[in-house]
């Protein structure tokens, strides 16, 4: 009998529960989707280190799932509690109708059940098949493939959706039960609520706000496209203050400019419902301003999140591909010991010789290689950067034959060098370092080595990476000509090599290069060298494999986290406009029924409500799309890491996930509130 | 003079089967265009319903009502509203007006309904306004003004539409004998200088007084016929009392 009563009323109040339904079965899905990644590896020829990648990122997974699941929770008790006040009216009926307020818990108790049920089995349903497609992007970012297709069915993330979910809705319960055992009979039949007091509008007061929220704004675009949002602390505290004072004041004087604004015009403003809907926006607009302006910054981060997450773990990827130009790098450096005399331990290294001397023989591996030596420049010879920038950079010297046997291994046309001039080189091609260079050389600078006076200009610049590095790094380069580098070697105002750099090609082994990996380790495995002053040096290997997996490892952590806050906080933001505009409605409904009784026609009332939420939606939505978009190209300047950013590739991503979640609340809201309308306006004239 | 207004036999029931109120238990009765009618009885004897019914508002169990020749009760939803705003004006006894509106936009809605051109918009309410004495009150909020000036906006919204029919629930219901007695003039004029056709429910025999024709309503019947002839308003008045302590109905039990 219960068990039917609250069949009937889930069926009948389908409507109501509408959202609440979307965000447990959205949150479910996320939520089995992300922590099923761990599971998807069975599907992927995954190597060991990605494998570590793995476990890593499901780790982050986990950590951030705690977070996650409070955020849920909170929306997913916020979003019961709006459709039980909705409903006091109508278990005040069941009281007076002789029924017993256990039994009424009973029935609560019942829906909550089945609706939280439908939405956990929808929800992991959606997420199974949503974690299908989520295994074939986890192998393409991690550059592995995907073995022969296989079912993926995570029972962990399974059994911890259902867990984190069914306390949820046992929260959920007990404050159902609290509220109807709270309630008098008297408050549920009453319950339907009164508008609350009414206080006109200052509308110049809301112009001159509006105006000054938009100079906030400005100011903070305009501070943040001069590329400081991350360079000085104070500016980006200040920043940040301005766009969150901005956005609140925005959106609390929004309504009464436009207001003030329509009015200005009789024919926009005297059109059909056009000032009920403005009036309605703006008589609510001191209890909503402060949702708005979240919903705002939560949108806000969220597509901050989801572009700039994929465009990072996109150039990632590309500055990886940039950064092992050679299949590996074996580098011999030495340290200095503090305390030491830099110029006593410096002494000259002949790495083939030292190979040698160590039976490490690289030609038995069957590649091709090229040791290129560089020279600790003397601390003379600083690089003078402009204002505002690190100065005192002492450069290695490059010998440019050196140099040049290296580009032959990658294949390029050597270098050529006139007389009395030199070559910068940096392993920055973007950013602000690059910038500073830029400007170094801008004065046609000059230096001093073993006496020659050498001078180079911008068009010389080089930023073409010599070796294979796990991390970019700032160091520079000189490269002169081989008679300068002997001319002060001999007249000893050099410093000697102070590290070697052995890159090496794998030639037609390319295909097997992990087997060569392997087989350099071995080689060079627990090996060291002694330096002509007797100093231990070791080797470290970098192979293009490493840097590359390295990379992916980090971009499809990256990808992934920005993609679980991102669309998390967007259901956040959707759902709380979603249930403020359908609670609105429903406090509405006394006006819309005197629309109704002098005569408007339905089709007028529905276009109203129609554009009242497409305010309420869209306007956080676009202020935070301008917010959004300033911060990323700001990011996309600053960071050098940025480059080849595919921030219109990204921003089309973010916009699908806007458009699904974003918009499938958009039209739930607009379809609850018009069935609101219909049953209780349009349907129901006579009523009080 | 033609008939503006004809209800035969119309019958309401509320309620199903096992409990139901016969609110409306077969009434007919004719208006002529320009009349000014007021519709009495004790609380509860069905007048809201009555009136309810010739707005279209709610729908009659039996019977036809037609309004300029119309018979709204086999009309479609659409068919209604579009009647109601193009025919019918309103004033209700809570005033009934919004809030978040000022007294200008509150009688401007009922023209941009219409989608009456902007332009011509204006014009129209400050001309109904000046009519109504409330000119100076157009820029204020509805809780910023009296009872009887919200009352007034009420009325404005009601005709500035120029309806056929004006429907009143009540209209005096909310206010002091002063402005009542100020309004019901304002509407007696209207009467005459626009040939506006008032139908008036009230309990007050004060109010009732004012009208040309008054129809009794006793347990959703009609009870008894009122016309005022050439009398004063104190006489007509005096008759109208007489045919309340007839009815046995308590003229103050307010509903
Ligand atoms: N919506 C309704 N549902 C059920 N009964 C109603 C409804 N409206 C009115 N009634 C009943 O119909 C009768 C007439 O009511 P009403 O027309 O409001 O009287 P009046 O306006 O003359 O005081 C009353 O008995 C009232 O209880
Ligand atoms: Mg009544």
């Amino acid at each position: 009998m219960l068990a039917k009563l609250a069949l009937g009323n889930v069926r009948k109040s389908l409507r109501d529960y509408t959202i609440y339904f979307i965000t447990i079965a959205f949150g479910v899905c996320i939520f089995y989707t992300f922590n099923s990644i761990e599971s998807q590896q069975v599907m992927i020829n995954a190597t060991e280190s990605q494998q570590m990648a793995l476990k890593l990122l499901g780790g982050f997974m986990d950590a951030f799932s705690v977070f996650i699941s409070l955020v849920l929770c909170f929306l997913i008790v916020y979003a019961n509690n709006f459709l039980i006040k909705r409903r006091k009216k109508e278990f005040g009926i069941y009281l007076i109708l002789g029924m017993e307020k256990r039994s009424i818990s009973w029935i609560l108790v019942l829906e909550t059940v089945l609706v939280g049920l439908a939405g956990l089995i929808f929800g992991i349903i959606l997420g199974i098949v949503v974690s299908q497609g989520m295994t074939l992007v986890t192998a393409w970012m991690l550059n592995s493939e995907v073995t022969a297709y296989q079912f993926v069915f995570s029972q962990i993330a399974t059994i911890k959706t259902v867990i984190y979910f069914g306390l949820t809705f046992l929260l959920t319960l007990i404050f159902n039960i609290i509220t109807i055992n709270k309630q008098q009979l008297i408050d549920l039949i009453n319950s339907v609520r009164k508008n609350e007091r009414f206080t006109p509008p200052h509308l110049i007061r809301s112009v001159l706000l509006f105006i000054g929220a938009l100079g906030c704004i400005a100011v903070a675009y305009y501070l943040m496209s001069q590329g400081t949002l991350f360079n000085d602390q104070v500016i980006s505290l200040a920043i940040i203050a301005l766009i969150v004072l901005g956005t609140f004041v925005f959106f609390l004087s929004l309504s009464g400019f436009f207001l003030k604004l329509l009015q200005q015009c009789k024919g926009l403003y005297l059109r059909n419902l056009n000032m009920f809907i403005l009036r309605q926006i703006n008589s609510r607009i001191h209890t909503n301003y402060v949702s708005m302006a979240f919903v705002c910054l939560m949108i806000s981060i969220a597509i901050a999140a989801l572009s700039s997450g994929t465009a990072i773990a996109g150039a990632i990827t590309a500055e990886q591909r940039d950064d092992s130009p050679f299949d590996a790098t074996l580098s011999i450096q030495r340290t200095i010991a503090k305390g030491t005399d830099e110029l006593a331990v410096y002494a000259p290294l002949d790495i083939p010789r030292a190979l040698q001397s160590q039976g490490i023989d690289l030609d038995s591996l069957g590649v091709s290689w090229v040791a290129l030596p560089l020279y600790k420049g003397p601390a003379e010879l600083n690089i003078q950067l402009p204002d505002g920038y690190v100065s005192d950079l002492v450069p290695n010297i490059i010998r440019l034959s050196d140099y040049n046997a290296a580009a032959a291994l990658r294949g390029e046309k050597p270098l050529t060098l006139s007389d009395g001039r030199f070559v910068l080189r940096a392993n920055q091609p973007e950013g602000v370092w690059k910038d500073a260079l830029v400007k170094y050389l801008e004065g046609n600078p000059t230096i001093d080595i073993g006496g020659s006076r050498l001078s180079t200009s911008l068009e010389l610049f080089n930023t073409t990476i010599i070796e294979t590095l796990a991390t970019r790094t700032t160091a520079l380069d000189v490269i002169v000509s081989d008679a300068v580098v002997d001319a002060a070697v001999q007249n000893g105002s050099i410093l000697p090599v102070h590290r070697t750099i052995v890159d090496i090609d794998y030639g037609t082994q390319t295909k097997e290069s992990t087997v060569v990996d392997d087989a350099l380790a071995q080689l060079v495995n627990g090996r060291s060298i002694v330096s002509a002053d007797g100093v231990e040096l070791g080797f470290i290997l970098e192979t293009k494999n490493n840097v590359m997996q390295t990379g992916s490892s980090a971009t499809t952590i990256i990808s992934y986290i920005a993609l679980y806050l991102g669309m998390v906080f967007l259901i956040a933001a959707a759902a709380l406009l979603a249930i403020a505009q359908l609670s609105e409605t429903s406090d509405n409904v006394s006006r819309y029924r005197l629309l109704c009784k002098i005569g408007t026609e339905e089709r007028m009332l529905r276009h109203a409500l129609f554009c009242q939420i497409a305010i309420y939606f869209g306007a956080p939505l676009l202020l935070a799309c301008a917010h959004a978009f300033v911060g990323i190209l700001a990011l996309n300047s600053t960071l050098s890491t940025m480059k080849g950013m595919d921030l219109l590739g990204s921003s089309l991503f973010a916009a699908l996930v806007m458009v699904i979640i974003y918009g499938g609340y958009f039209l739930a809201t607009y379809l609850g509130s018009r069935s609101i309308l219909d049953r209780e306006a349009i349907r129901q004239i006579a009523v009080d | 003079m033609p008939n503006i207004l004809q209800t035969v036999n119309i019958v309401k029931y509320y309620g199903n089967k096992g409990n139901i109120t016969k609110a409306l238990t077969g009434i007919s009765f004719d208006v002529e265009k320009g009349e000014y009618i007021g519709v009495m009885g004790a609380s509860g004897s069905g007048k809201t319903t009555l009136l309810n019914c010739i707005s279209t508002i709610d729908s009659v169990t039996s019977g036809h009502i037609l309004i300029n020749g119309q018979n709204i009760t086999e009309m479609d939803r659409r068919s209604l509203a579009r009647f109601r705003r193009e025919h019918l004006g309103f004033v209700f006894q809570d005033f009934n007006l919004l809030d978040t509106l000022t007294c200008f936009e509150n009688i401007a809605l009922a023209l941009t309904i219409l989608k009456i051109p902007p332009r011509q918009i204006e014009k129209r309410v400050k001309a109904i306004a000046q009519a109504l004495n409330i000119g100076e009150i157009l820029t204020k909020y509805p809780y910023q003004v009296s009872g009887g000036q919200k009352q007034r906006v009420a009325c404005a919204r009601a005709l500035v539409t120029n309806p056929s029919l004006v429907l009143a629930d009540e209209p005096t219901g909310a206010l002091d004998s002063k402005s009542a007695g100020a309004l019901l003039e304002s509407f007696r004029h209207l009467v005459h200088t626009r040939a506006a056709t008032i139908l008036m429910v009230t309990h007050d025999a004060f109010a009732a007084s004012h009208c040309d024709r008054i129809l009794f309503i006793r347990d959703g019947k009609l009870f008894y016929q009122l016309v005022r002839a050439t009398e004063t308003r104190k006489q007509f008045f005096d008759r109208i009392i007489e045919v309340v302590a007839l009815m046995g109905g308590d003229s103050d039990d307010v509903s």
